[in-house]
């Protein structure tokens, strides 16, 4: 079986490298890759979002499993191209990966379930985050809805910082649509963990635990 | 950066919480709301007093985490991915490797502000062949035959150990002979799980 990984990062040669260790394996494409999974398998100049232009390679090597390593392509739909074209693709549709794509949709999911999380509202409106933010006090967290490389969260100590934040996000829009609406949210301590656990839909299969160490502390 | 596997924080009883409360319910949330989930479903949490809470959700393996987990897997990952994709996950056990592992993340110097790319890397080969150790490329690309910097985070660099401070020793020592001009890495990675583990 040929397997297609998408994604060009530390990830994604992680993935070439374990997947190139299965018997049923004969070949791994990765797209657009880097040295190292150049070396171990075949490197593709594709971007991840070039959905269409990955669904065309996708068919035209007859790609048995394709793994998609970064959010962004999850966001766009890449799960639901693929297989609407036929093709197995392994990662969250366009639908499911909205629990990483909105930070709204996600905390109301969580409060509706019952899951454990920190406290928090919504808001569209700037003035109205800074009244809740002024009821509230600090230490908070403002986060952009969406995607925003990573940088949409913003750990505040005070009033003014989280004031400032909310402007940064809703209205100089530095993450752009992303920051249509903000989370204002309980800043939580303790020590940080991930968890990460497959799915097919209805069972869960837990791989180990696992602690990031962040380029520096703030969150 | 970095990451390390296992968590020690995360104990029997954080575990246990965390599938229940978190996973399990998460899943069996998606799949009501008419968004059944498949994939990698990574939960970002904070732990205090042995209780975790979500902070926030990712669609996809972390970055570096997956380095530091995949290396443990005892298996053929490629029969879990395919079991999710066709539905089938019951019929999967996944073995890991008891030695823990650590990802330390050699980046280029400014990263995550401004830095240089293009420089060329020297010391992949003698690090990838010391014991337990394994080099993943990030920002990397192939310059006439040459591995060069490409981006901000360059390599992670990950091994495997008997225990978790020999298993730090290794990606350090390994770190050590790899060398470009402006490579730069934390040296306190794994420092909080041994503080955790005393």
């Amino acid at each position: 079986m040929k397997v297609l990984i998408v994604g060009g990062g530390g990830r994604e040669h992680s993935l070439v490298w374990m997947v190139n260790q299965s018997p049923k394996v004969e070949m791994v494409f990765c797209a657009p890759g880097n040295a190292g999974t150049a070396i171990e398998g075949e490197n593709v100049d594709i971007d991840v979002e070039d959905i269409n232009g990955l669904v065309e390679f996708g068919k035209k090597e007859v790609i048995g499993l394709t793994v998609v390593g970064p959010e962004v392509p999850l966001t766009l739909g890449i799960v639901d191209a693929f297989e609407a074209a036929g093709l197995r693709i392994f990662g969250a549709s366009k639908k499911a990966a909205e629990i990483e794509g909105s930070k709204v949709f996600t905390k109301r999911l969580m409060a509706k379930y019952n899951v454990p999380t920190g406290f928090f509202e919504v808001f569209d409106s700037p003035d109205d985050a800074r009244a809740y933010i002024k009821e509230v006090g600090t230490p908070i967290v403002v986060k952009a809805d969406g995607l925003a490389a990573g940088k949409g969260v913003i750990v505040c100590q005070t009033v003014q910082e989280a004031n400032e934040a909310v402007h940064i996000i809703m209205e100089e829009k530095r993450f752009g649509d992303a920051g249509d609406r903000v989370v204002v949210e309980e800043f939580l301590t303790g020590e940080e963990a991930s968890f990460l656990a497959f799915s097919d839909g209805k069972n869960v299969l837990p791989l180990a635990t696992s602690q990031d160490h962040k380029p520096n502390l703030r969150r | 950066m970095g990451a390390y596997s296992p968590a020690p924080v995360v104990t029997k009883e954080v575990f246990d919480q965390v599938m229940e409360e978190v996973m399990i319910r998460t899943v069996n949330a998606m799949a009501s709301e008419g968004r059944p989930y498949k994939g990698v479903l990574y939960a970002g949490l904070m732990i205090e007093d042995g209780k975790a809470r979500v902070l926030e959700f990712n669609a996809r393996y972390g970055d570096p985490e997956a380095q530091p987990l995949l290396v443990r897997v005892d298996g053929d990952i490629v029969e879990v991915m395919e079991a999710v994709v066709d539905e089938r996950l019951d019929e999967i056990t996944l073995n890991w490797h008891d030695s823990p592992s650590i990802c330390v993340v050699m980046a280029s110097e400014g990263y995550p502000g401004s830095y240089e790319t293009g420089k060329v890397i020297t010391g992949i080969e003698e690090a990838d062949a010391m014991e337990g150790v394994k080099v993943f490329h990030a920002g990397t690309a192939l310059k006439d035959g040459t591995i060069v910097t490409a981006g901000g985070r360059v390599l992670g660099v990950t091994a495997l150990g008997d225990d978790i401070p020999n298993a730090i020793e290794r990606a350090y020592r390994a770190c050590d002979v790899i060398k470009w001009d402006g490579a730069y890495y934390r040296r306190d990675i794994g420092a909080k799980a041994i503080k955790f583990l005393k």
